[in-house]
């Protein structure tokens, strides 16, 4: 097993290292001077120089990518042109708006779409798995921009019962102490009952729109991996030795599905985690996938480069995670 | 201590009840006779409990860039550096038409209690106002003043082009004679100096911060102020300030004129989707919303409980034909152009009515601008004739490039394309990133492209010395070189004789008018949606709200 975790962490250094040579190099290579946005509209060459000058872009790509490698080891990223702070900073800050929301839409998620995968499994072709896959397949093709703007107008602009896009918290309602970064989690863990109801309030509609969209391929593969288990002959073994459904489900059928299932939540949260800028931008959420968007629009090199550095390290740590799982899933993974 | 700290200044902005605070403070383990210091505290330093002025929540559309006054550029950093900031004098103001406060062209002494100008107009003498504090607890002093005009001078930012406008170039200009007494100095007589001295970029900051917080390769502390805000303004950063999401501006305790404040504060909300600021105000979650854009505003004009204050603004919107690239070396061609487009769709399709043709280079607005020379209306046959004559007669083919950021222009370009379509020139739109878009117009590669301009001071010269001036490269987009209009800006720029400078502004806009090195699009207005509940509009020739003026019923 220790064999196993150390060949995997060594694998995802290199993956690591890989991703931040590609991700430097590619952002420079983008068309657009950042230096001149950052100047603005007065600027003569001499200002647009100097703001060249400040921001290290005059000097050799190798220099540059050298000095980013020092700076990454004292994690520095650089600072942004946008808002005048360091990267890091600026990612430390808003990392927890987009986990409290990839947390929340996963769990939901995993609980509805287990079950319903599930029970449709155990149905196969019937009206009701019918209609599942139905929804299943739904969900997969709905453009999520379309469904965060359908689910604003629905529960805000119509029905009014979910409060406005205006970010976590209503206007004056103060953040609670500093735990996890997670409001939701923050105020319940603190006992400020009234932050929590507004927090929750605020991740009702983006959590709902990404929990929709999320759902769908946890369901798919509960389903067909219900089927398939189902079908096998421990399951049809178990039934003749007289195990009632409900046991077989729960010691034969829910660790074999968990397997497949790990790896289309692994790769669901990591999307999520990496900032789902859409649902970001929809709803004012103000996560690292918004300040990606507004880093892409001006070219903030220092902040698309952190932002695209996270989700590297995101995704590689979930499926190193992922992996680890596996083998305590299942113990023939690791001798694989 | 952090929600201590927010507690305290929520309670005294008077967003919450002294029981919430009580209850709260009880949890966070104070004793009772620390809670009751802290209340009595609260209301010794111009609590707001108990009085009718409200707190208010407003939607902007751009997040702060950086808050150092000498270097910011995003509208929410110009906002918040306005309200926290102050500079020696500002513009005496006068109470309009729904009470709306606004700026007049005299001055009057803000951190100056009083000053004098030398029968030349060169020496501009300020008494600094006793008794002013910067919201650390420094006094303000002449010092101070020598010491922020000198780093407009010499430090980083856009400052120093307005202090060379301003005729200082050198820091012996500026001098603190005493503690209490400042003087300036002109390179000679100016008369855009009083229009230039109210800009927020002037502001004054505390030297003994400054100092303190100055590194060997930061002499004036950017950093520093990039981030924080030590000025003398009628509000301070709230305890709510929250990057990229949303920023407190509480009031000052230690401010000099707190019965000028309308309000308990104002909690500014980044929301960079225009759709959701206009549902949160259609709603009523936020009182106020900047930069709607056009669509969104008519929408807003029949909307229930929104009130939609409209003022004739001097936006100059215009089209770059660059002169570098065939064939728009022709003026025959440029004139062909600003006959074919169709400025009343634009006002109709793309402003939704908010706003009005863009007649002279020298917005309707501005002293001395001249509507009466400009001779381009829609015109099709003329554009066609003009075309034969420039030997295009079956019209060419070319593109037309627009920053992604401004949808408006977006919008503008497709009736463009469809205006000149009709004439025989067919342009592709490219809609460009920000930086490849500022990087290709720098570099010369663009052949139309659209942009605006928003003179922060209202003269003519101004307006004409940055879009016209052979010299601005940068800002004069079309690359237009005419030594007798650069000859007439220099003129006029610095001539006391008000008759002789309208009479070089006039000259002036009749040689653009003829040579049409921009096509003048529009004047789009500056319009603020907000409910109906709130009053106390200002009108600034910045464009900047004063947002201390606001007040919620």
């Amino acid at each position: 097993m220790q064999r196993f975790i150390v060949r995997r962490v060594g694998l995802s250094v290199v993956t690591l290292f890989g991703v931040l040579i590609l991700v430097f190099f590619l952002t420079h290579f983008l068309p657009g001077n950042p230096a001149l946005v950052k100047a603005g509209q007065y600027a003569d060459p001499a200002a647009i120089a100097a703001m060249e000058h400040q921001m290290g872009l005059d000097r050799p790509l190798p220099v540059q990518f050298r000095d980013y490698l020092l700076g990454l080891v004292h994690l520095d990223m650089g600072t942004s042109y946008n808002t005048g702070q360091g990267v890091v900073d600026d990612l430390r800050s808003r990392l927890p708006a987009t986990v409290e929301l990839a947390l929340w839409s996963t769990i939901i998620a995993v609980l509805v779409g287990v079950s319903c995968g599930v029970w449709a499994g155990l149905r196969p072709h019937s009206v009701g798995d019918s209609i599942i896959s139905g929804l299943a397949v739904f969900g997969t093709s709905i453009p999520l921009f379309w469904l965060g703007l359908v689910v604003l107008f629905l529960f805000y602009a119509e029905l009014k019962i979910a409060p406005g896009p205006d970010g976590r918290l209503s206007p004056f309602v103060p953040p609670p102490p500093t735990l996890t970064g997670l409001y939701s989690v923050d105020s319940l863990l603190t006992g400020n009952f009234d932050t929590f109801v507004d927090a929750v309030g605020h991740l009702f509609m983006p959590v709902l729109t990404l929990a929709i969209v999320e759902v769908a391929p946890i369901l798919r593969i509960a389903r067909s991996a219900t089927i398939g288990v189902m079908r096998t002959d421990y399951v049809r073994t178990a039934r003749a030795l007289g195990l009632s459904e409900w046991q077989i489900i729960r010691q034969d059928l829910l660790r074999n599905v968990g397997v497949q299932l790990l790896t289309v939540v692994g790769i669901v949260l990591g999307y999520l985690l990496a900032g789902s800028v859409l649902v970001e931008r929809i709803f004012n959420w103000p996560g690292i996938g918004l300040y990606a968007w507004n880093a892409m629009l001006s070219n903030d090199l220092a902040s698309i480069q952190g932002f695209i550095l996270l989700t590297a390290f995101i995704y590689v740590v979930l499926n190193l995670t992922i992996d680890v799982l596996y083998a305590v899933v299942d113990p023939r993974i690791r001798y694989a | 201590m952090s929600e201590i700290k927010a507690l305290t200044d929520a309670l005294r902005s008077g967003q919450i009840t002294r029981r919430y605070f009580v209850s709260r403070t009880v949890l966070l383990g104070l004793s009772a006779p620390a809670i009751l210091a802290l209340i009595e505290a609260c209301q010794g330093t111009g609590s707001q409990v108990g009085s009718s002025k409200k707190s208010l929540v407003v939607a902007v559309d751009t997040d702060i860039d950086d808050l150092d006054p000498n270097v910011f550029k995003s509208d929410a950093a110009g906002e918040v550096i306005t309200e926290t900031y102050e500079m020696p004098v500002d513009n005496v103001t006068k109470l309009g038409p729904n009470g709306t406060l606004e700026a007049t062209t005299d001055l009057q002494g803000i951190l100056a209690s009083s000053f004098t100008v030398s029968s030349d107009g060169t020496k501009y003498t300020f008494k600094v106002r006793p008794n002013t504090f910067f919201s650390n607890g420094h006094p303000v002093t002449a010092q101070a003043f020598e010491y922020s005009y000198q780093r407009a001078l010499l430090g980083a930012g856009y400052a120093t082009l307005l202090m060379n406008l301003l005729t200082i170039t050198d820091p012996g200009q500026l001098r603190a004679v005493d503690d209490s007494t400042f003087e300036m100095t002109l390179g000679r007589p100016n008369p855009m100096a009083s229009k230039l001295l109210p800009l927020t970029v002037l502001d004054i900051m505390d030297p003994v911060v400054s100092n303190q917080q100055a590194t060997a390769d930061d002499k004036w502390a950017s950093k520093y102020y990039s981030t924080n805000i030590i000025g003398t303004g009628p509000y301070v950063k709230g305890a709510t300030w929250q990057s990229g999401s949303q920023y407190l501006l509480a009031p000052n305790p230690k401010y000099w004129n707190p019965g000028k404040l309308q309000n308990s504060g104002i909690l500014m909300k980044y929301i960079p989707s225009s759709d959701d600021r206009l549902l949160l105000l259609e709603r009523g979650d936020i009182d106020l919303a900047f930069g709607l854009p056009a669509k969104n505003l008519d929408q807003l004009r029949t909307a229930k409980g929104v009130k939609l204050w409209t003022f004739q603004s001097r936006n100059t919107n215009y089209m770059v034909l660059n002169e570098h690239i065939k064939p728009f070396d022709d003026v025959r061609v440029r004139q062909a152009i600003a006959y074919a487009l169709p400025y009343d769709t634009l006002i109709k399709n793309v402003l939704y009515g908010f706003g009005k043709p863009l007649k002279s280079i020298v917005a309707a607005g501005m002293p001395t601008s001249d509507e009466s020379q400009w001779q381009y209306s829609t015109d099709l046959q003329k554009a066609k004739s003009l075309l034969a004559a420039a030997g295009l007669p079956n019209g060419f083919h070319s593109s037309l490039a627009v920053s992604v950021s401004r949808a408006e222009d977006s919008d503008t370009a497709v009736w463009i394309q469809s205006g000149l379509a009709q004439v025989g020139i067919q342009i592709d739109i490219q809609k460009l990133s920000d930086a490849n878009y500022r990087e290709k117009q720098g570099n010369d590669q663009l052949p139309m492209f659209i942009e605006y301009w928003y003179s922060w001071v209202n003269d003519p010269f101004y307006q004409m010395f940055w879009l016209m001036q052979s010299k601005n490269r940068f800002t004069n987009l079309a690359h237009y070189a005419n030594p007798e209009v650069d000859a007439l800006i220099s003129q006029g720029t610095y001539n006391t004789n008000d008759s002789q400078r309208a009479d070089s502004s006039r000259q002036a806009q009749q040689i653009f008018d003829r040579d049409v090195p921009l096509i003048l699009l529009y004047q789009r207005d500056f319009v603020v949606a907000a409910r109906d509940n709130v009053s106390g509009m200002s009108v600034y020739p910045d464009q900047q709200l004063r947002v201390w003026t606001l007040n919620k019923s």
